[in-house]
């Protein structure tokens, strides 16, 4: 996980996630629905899900294993120098490694910079991008190394950043303080939980959850089967689910006294 | 957050894209292989200017199972060491850790095997531990140093580990070059000077690969700030 460079920012990134993904709003019961593509989509309970997930992690596997992204067969195009293609692959791609250094840096203007000097080092390398493997875990190495190596950059020269202030925190129209405000807590709370996890829950779950890699791409990132992945971020989201769903009882038990007193 | 991407960004990646030069696959994979090749040539080399292969007081068939079976391991060692496998981001975790076990361990098997088998080949011959396992790291380092280069500025996720397997194969290789070349086949000299240099590379491949595999050219990138 250090490695990744998620822990630090656990806090953030879950916050933002947390509000996000619907979880600030959502009650415990509905947590399954709110998680979309999740293996908790089934509906089932924890233990249930944890048994049926290896079975429906392997008939996934193939399917998503046979299909490279849009993305992925233009940056082979590209590799073999069909510059054309390099539009396609930031089209799909630029989002995300925008998404995946703001989490962390919390400032535009370094995240564009980053975005920027990824894509550069994509091309610069593109001709060591192997046929037939996906971008995204690709690009978002380098992204992380560039972001790596301009945060030592920084220590170096002590320009702390500080990590308190941001400008989406200032510029943010979220209207409902309340839950904005749950969130943050909620994203401090699963930060606490996620730490306390082993590191390839961690990290798996991270990398689908927070970053928006598909199980594919995560796969190739940590280096095993997408069913691993999969499992892994799974028992993450159950552990998140049964720890945070004190949380949401609360959340729960409070709006309704609320609103309670106010009628 | 995507909607924050001011749209002139993309034009100015696209324009900095089509300025700088890049290798394109094909002239990527024949530079890199010819790099990979140079490393390993000039190990062949130093053999040779070493004397080359000495038989001695070795057998026909011991030196003949001797030479296959180390050609075999740092066959296997090039193939899977070398080899750049299905993703751009490394090889996995299991694959890197079997090979940098797996090709010291396999070593050590094919000795003991071997001394067990032939019990008399280990008679006469002059043993020099020390000089034949700074031999064996000098004929690795040259792969070691080839892949290094070959591979600098791909973008590798486990680099130690992958660092420690090169360095297992590169030793293998530099170990099978010295056996070829060594004629004492006692037990203890061959583990001391043909097996222990397999792991010291691993080990170096382990200690420096962070730093030798973790460095992207950054030159386009610092431009482009």
């Amino acid at each position: 996980v250090n490695a990744l460079g998620y822990l630090p920012t656990y806090a953030n990134a879950m916050g933002d996630w947390a509000w996000t993904s619907g979880w600030a709003f959502a009650s415990r019961k509905n947590l399954h629905a709110v998680s979309g593509k999740s293996m908790g989509a089934l509906g089932r309970s924890g233990s249930d899900e944890m048994k049926a997930a290896p079975v429906i992690a392997t008939a996934l596997d193939e399917a998503e294993r046979s299909s490279l992204l849009p993305e992925d067969l233009a940056m082979n195009r590209y590799a073999q120098g069909e510059d054309d293609a390099l539009e396609v692959i930031y089209d799909a791609l630029a989002p995300k490694l925008y998404g995946f250094v703001m989490r962390r840096t919390r400032d535009g203007a370094q995240s564009e910079d980053l975005v920027q000097q990824t894509f550069l080092q994509m091309h610069k390398a593109r001709g060591s991008f192997i046929e037939g493997s996906r971008v995204a875990p690709w690009a978002i190495v380098i992204c992380k190394r560039l972001m790596l190596d301009g945060m030592r950059k920084q220590v170096r020269t002590r320009k702390h950043v500080d990590e308190g202030a941001s400008q989406e925190d200032v510029a943010d129209p979220r209207e409902d303080a309340e839950s904005l405000v749950f969130a943050k807590q909620l994203g401090q709370q699963a930060a606490k939980v996620l730490a306390g996890l082993p590191e390839n829950q961690r990290t798996a779950f991270a990398l689908i959850r927070i970053d928006g890699l598909s199980v594919a791409e995560a796969a190739e990132l940590l280096g095993t089967s997408a069913s691993a992945v999969k499992l892994r971020a799974h028992r993450a989201y159950v552990a998140l689910e049964q720890q945070l769903g004190a949380a949401f009882d609360l959340r729960t038990a409070t709006q309704a006294q609320t609103e309670g007193g106010g009628q | 957050m995507s909607s924050n991407l001011p749209p002139s960004l993309k034009a100015k990646i696209l324009a900095q894209a089509k300025s700088e030069p890049a290798l394109k696959r094909d002239a990527w994979e024949r530079k890199s292989s010819l790099v990979l090749a140079a490393g390993m040539l000039i190990s062949l080399a130093a053999l040779l200017a070493l004397g080359g292969v000495k038989i001695g007081a070795r057998s026909g068939v011991y030196f003949s199972l001797v030479a296959l079976f180390w050609t075999s391991l740092a066959f296997a060692g090039i193939k899977f060491g070398f080899g750049r496998g299905k993703s751009s981001v490394g090889a996995s975790q299991l694959r890197l850790a079997s090979l940098t076990l797996g090709l010291p361990v396999g070593a050590l098997l094919t000795v003991t095997a071997l001394s067990y088998v032939f019990p008399n080949e280990a008679i006469g011959a002059p043993r020099h531990d020390g000089a034949c396992a700074v031999l064996s790291i000098a004929l690795g380092i040259a792969p070691l140093a080839g892949y290094v280069l070959a591979r600098r500025n791909t973008v590798l996720v486990r680099r130690r580990l992958t660092a420690a397997s090169v360095g297992a194969a590169s030793g293998t290789l530099g170990c099978m070059l010295m056996v070829l070349k060594c004629p004492c086949s006692e037990l203890a000299h061959l583990l001391l000077g043909h097996v222990a240099p397999i792991v010291a590379l691993a080990v170096l491949g382990a200690l420096l690969g962070e730093k030798l595999l973790g460095r992207l050219t950054t030159s386009t990138v610092e431009r482009a700030r």
